[in-house]
């Protein structure tokens, strides 16, 4: 976005917060081409997308009294959109962990789904080299060999409690560091 | 609903809001709240009987200015938080924590040799002027401050209650300071410092749901 630009969507939010209709359309109709851009960057599929764009534009709404003419208006857009997208990952982390339950071998969560294959791999790579050598020989075996947790259990001579405790551990601290990342990268 | 609708729905609804007030109003203003409790609370109280005493020590300057430095700096950024696209320095954020870890420390350190059951009890005892001091001023003050933030859009609500809390809990301190000429760590701890974390904790769930509220409008 130009500095003029800016310029002209913060004089229409002024307006907005003076009750004038055409402006605020105006304004929210530029905001979510914004928004959609910033979301589309961090997210997918489409509907998720929208669906974030279109809270974020329930928030602008709702703080727009706190904007003050004259700032630059860009970063009041993007902090509270990034809230939203982080609101988003959030909500979607604590549903997946209440559907997979304890148990490691359920859980589907897919980190870092609109990242590219590159920066995928790189952070795939660091998060796993943040595992103690155990739980990433536990992870492994379940996930890339495919084992069961007792195949797993007979190999490493543990019981099978241990292997899914230590699997699950593994598995936290995997999803944590790649969400720790995502957020660092932006 | 498809986000067309949605921008023509809130378009067509839209109402003049007040604007918050600049920064550094809202930032004047709460300084001057501070001041004018703390100067009704010791009017009302008195001033420490050994105040023309200490007044002079270097000890009690660097704990007036280090509190009151604590007050302005954790009101700025409760103020500066609550308001999204206002960037907040980590370092001062640290500044604040730590010096509330070290100082609890030092007192938790210093409160150890003299810990018995009978210091307890004698201690307790004779705290329960401090520990009105710190609840009506906590309680004053944290209410209306919470409620202030709440106006705004707090988009990290634990944080900036957290902020607001610590604001309260220094100003607190600060008025405390002038009014209890006692200096024993039992007595600091329990007598000051115990009060101040019950009103934080309770801040802290009351501004978490107080706050919160912003992000739930727009869900």
């Amino acid at each position: 976005m130009t500095a003029e630009q800016e310029l002209e969507l913060a004089s229409l939010l002024v307006k907005a917060q003076e009750g004038n209709g055409e402006a605020y359309r105006d304004f929210l109709d530029r905001s979510s081409h914004y928004v959609r851009r910033f979301v589309a960057r961090r997210l997918s599929p489409a509907q998720t997308v929208e669906d974030v764009v279109q809270e974020t534009l329930l928030s602008l709404h709702s703080a727009r009294h706190t904007y003050v003419p004259g700032k630059p208006v860009v970063p009041w857009i993007h902090a509270i959109a990034q809230r939203r997208v982080f609101d988003y990952l959030r909500k979607r982390m604590r549903s997946t962990e209440g559907k997979a339950g304890p148990s490691f071998d359920q859980d589907e969560w897919q980190p870092g789904e609109a990242e590219s294959e590159a920066t995928s791999h790189l952070a795939v790579r660091d998060a796993l080299a943040n595992l103690s050598p155990q739980q990433r020989d536990i992870l492994g075996l379940l996930k890339i060999d495919g084992l069961s947790t007792r195949e797993v259990s007979e190999r490493l001579r543990i019981t099978e409690a241990s292997v899914r405790v230590t699997a699950h551990r593994a598995y936290e601290k995997f999803k944590s560091y790649l969400l720790v990342k995502h957020y660092e990268n932006e | 609903m498809r986000t067309n609708d949605l921008i023509s729905n809130l378009a067509e609804n839209v109402t003049p809001v007040r604007r918050l007030p600049p920064f550094s109003r809202r930032f004047a203003l709460f300084l001057f709240l501070g001041s004018a409790l703390g100067t009704l609370t010791i009017g009302y109280f008195g001033f420490r009987r050994d105040l023309a005493l200490v007044a002079s020590t270097f000890f009690f300057q660097l704990q007036t200015v280090a509190l009151a430095s604590l007050f302005v700096l954790s009101t700025r950024l409760a103020l500066l938080l609550s308001v999204p696209g206002e960037r907040v320095s980590p370092l001062q954020q640290k500044v604040i924590w730590g010096s509330l870890v070290l100082s609890l420390s030092a007192l938790v350190a210093a409160s150890l040799p003299h810990f018995s059951e009978e210091a307890l009890t004698h201690t307790l005892a004779t705290s329960g002027n401090c520990i009105r001091y710190v609840g009506v001023v906590g309680l004053a003050y944290g209410i209306v401050f919470l409620s202030y933030l709440r106006k705004a859009a707090p988009l990290y609500p634990l944080q900036t209650g957290a902020l607001a809390l610590f604001s309260t809990g220094s100003l607190s301190a600060l008025i405390v300071h002038f009014l209890c000429k006692s200096t024993a760590p039992l007595h600091l701890l329990l007598g000051h410092y115990l009060p101040l974390a019950v009103v934080t904790v309770a801040g802290l769930v009351l501004g978490q749901l107080i706050l919160r509220s912003f992000s739930k409008i727009a869900r």
